[in-house]
């Protein structure tokens, strides 16, 4: 597994980078024009703990569990379905911790802009024939917590110590998986006594 | 997990599976690249860089160069095709904003002005390292900036060496500013200062800043030098990473002889004016672009001895300083004799 965080992203939750680095080696195997991809992360002793059976087949024990992050690959999305609508009707279970998206992705440098067509096969057609364009592929994943991190591969340059790793890189896409975690209650910011949540630090 | 598709969506091909983004946002990162380099040996605009005046300069040839890393500013928009063109460039580097720029409150101007600062005060303290070696000392204090509009613009120039506040001497950046502060806000205080080697009063009418006197000027330390020595580099460089260097350039010029005996060096690092060397930033960046500029010999400071592994120096030879000392005996040995045993940062130099 490549580890080629950006120097310096000291706040970053080591349980979510690895399990984000861990899918992004998992999907690569499997080579480009993939389909999106949705996973759950839940704790890996939380996991170990309801499903021992489970937990013994993927050769998970006590010790391999400290404070580590599982993903679980969710039902295939529907080929053509965007992720990010999809996301936008995502909820989560309690017991999962966070989750985590794949998705390839043609990015075009900042000039292009304007002159992106706005029916989107046109669009795609002119992303596709732009000859800067970058075929990429993105992990990223996001805790309750609120930590995020997204692993980039560039097809261009297909290796694993290629790969790119950063908490803020898709800010899009991590805002849209935070989302997906969010409590529905009512907000009650620091509980009526004020003695709510501590802050993360 | 609930989890339903939303009612009417066609189902599309697979193909489109892969869609277009152009996802333009700024993203809250930096990217280093290899910045140009200057030979303080050489010319700016026409002029040595290194000039002198009461003393003899020897321009006996060699490179001494400098190297500078391009960084992007703070408020760049960087969009993700950016980063990963930068990402697959190997001579760039991409950080977080938060390492390049740790001061998050600080604009890109307040940036430029501290890199002018920093770059002031380094040359002070180069030439102060080398008149060292040589025999000569004395500290002062230097005017490094005068803020547009504040009380002591037009009467205090950058550049200028402060002697005293209101007839009291002044030795460190620290008592100049209590010195300043000392002052009831609004009364005129009197500085002495020291400008092409003459000795001058300016009276300033002091203004208010939260309460205190000010009078609108950045410090730094500076020298009393026994002669001129001046270096005029690009002042769109900042910052203190060339310190060295520069110490290495006076030395030079000061004393008969190429140093590097007429062959190409290129180095970082900061100075102080006991000689230490420290570390300083975009080592990655700077050896390539040394590399390019033709350096055969560059200059690592120890303490950035573990940035430079794995980087690609071609067969330019990476030597590990912590001392002017240590840096001249480097330069010295080298020059004699290219491939003689240097001090390295580990293996493979």
């Amino acid at each position: 597994m490549s580890m080629n965080d950006l120097t310096g992203d000291l706040d970053l939750d080591p349980a979510l980078a690895s399990a984000v680095l861990e899918i992004e080696a998992h999907v690569a195997a499997d080579g480009w024009d993939q389909p999106a991809r949705l996973y759950a992360l839940v704790d890996t002793a939380q996991l170990v703990a309801a499903e021992p059976a489970l937990a013994s087949l993927m050769g998970l024990d006590e010790s391999s569990a400290q404070g580590s992050l599982t993903p679980i690959e969710q039902d295939q999305l529907v080929p053509g379905e965007r992720l990010e609508e999809v996301l936008q009707t995502t909820a989560w279970p309690e017991g999962v911790t966070g989750c985590a998206a794949v998705v390839e992705r043609l990015v075009l440098p900042p000039g292009a802009d304007g002159q992106i067509p706005e029916d989107p096969v046109a669009a795609e057609e002119f992303a596709r024939e732009h000859p800067d364009r970058q075929e990429v592929r993105i992990v990223a994943g996001a805790t309750r917590a609120g930590a995020t991190y997204c692993a980039l591969r560039l097809r261009s340059h297909d290796d694993d110590q290629d790969v790119l790793g950063g908490a803020d890189l898709v800010p899009q896409l991590t805002q849209l998986l935070a989302a997906t975690l969010a409590d529905d209650e009512p907000d009650d910011p620091g509980g009526i006594d004020g003695a709510g949540e501590p802050e993360e630090p | 997990m609930t989890h339903r598709t939303i009612a009417g969506l066609v189902a599309l091909p697979l193909v489109l599976a892969l869609v277009l983004v152009a996802w333009l946002v700024p993203l809250p990162y930096t990217i280093y690249s290899p910045g140009p380099t200057v030979n303080v040996l050489g010319s700016y605009r026409g002029s040595p860089i290194v000039s002198v005046q009461g003393h003899k300069a020897y321009r006996d040839g060699g490179e001494l160069r400098m190297t500078t890393v391009s960084e992007t500013t703070r408020d760049a928009d960087l969009g993700l095709w950016t980063l990963l063109a930068a990402w697959v460039d190997k001579d760039d580097a991409i950080y977080p904003h938060s390492v390049a720029y740790p001061e998050a409150d600080q604009t890109e101007k307040q940036d430029k002005q501290e890199g002018a600062v920093q770059m002031s005060t380094a040359q002070q303290d180069a030439v102060a390292a080398a008149l060292e070696k040589l025999g000569y000392d004395v500290d002062r204090v230097a005017i490094a900036q005068v803020d547009k509009g504040a009380p002591a613009s037009g009467k205090v120039k950058a550049g200028d060496l402060l002697l005293s506040v209101d007839g009291t001497r002044v030795t460190t950046p620290e008592e100049a500013v209590a010195a300043v502060q000392k002052v009831t806000p609004g009364d005129p205080v009197r500085l002495g200062l020291k400008r092409g080697g003459k000795t001058r009063t300016a009276t300033v009418t002091t203004g208010t800043k939260k309460g205190k006197a000010y009078v609108g000027v950045a410090l730094g330390s500076s020298y009393d030098f026994p002669f001129k020595v001046s270096i005029g580099i690009n002042p769109a460089i900042g910052g203190p990473s060339a310190g060295l260097m520069m110490a290495l350039s006076v030395y030079d010029t000061l004393t008969p002889g190429s140093l590097t005996g007429g062959a190409h060096v290129a180095g970082t690092g900061t100075i102080d004016a006991d000689g230490d060397v420290g570390a300083i930033g975009g080592i990655q960046q700077k050896i390539p672009g040394a590399m390019h500029d033709g350096a055969r010999l560059f200059l690592v400071p120890a303490a950035n001895c573990q940035d430079v592994e794995g980087a690609d120096h071609g067969d330019m030879r990476l030597v590990k300083v912590s001392t002017f000392n240590g840096a001249l005996k480097a330069v010295e040995t080298w020059a004699e004799d290219h491939d003689a045993s240097l001090p390295t940062c580990g293996s493979g130099t």
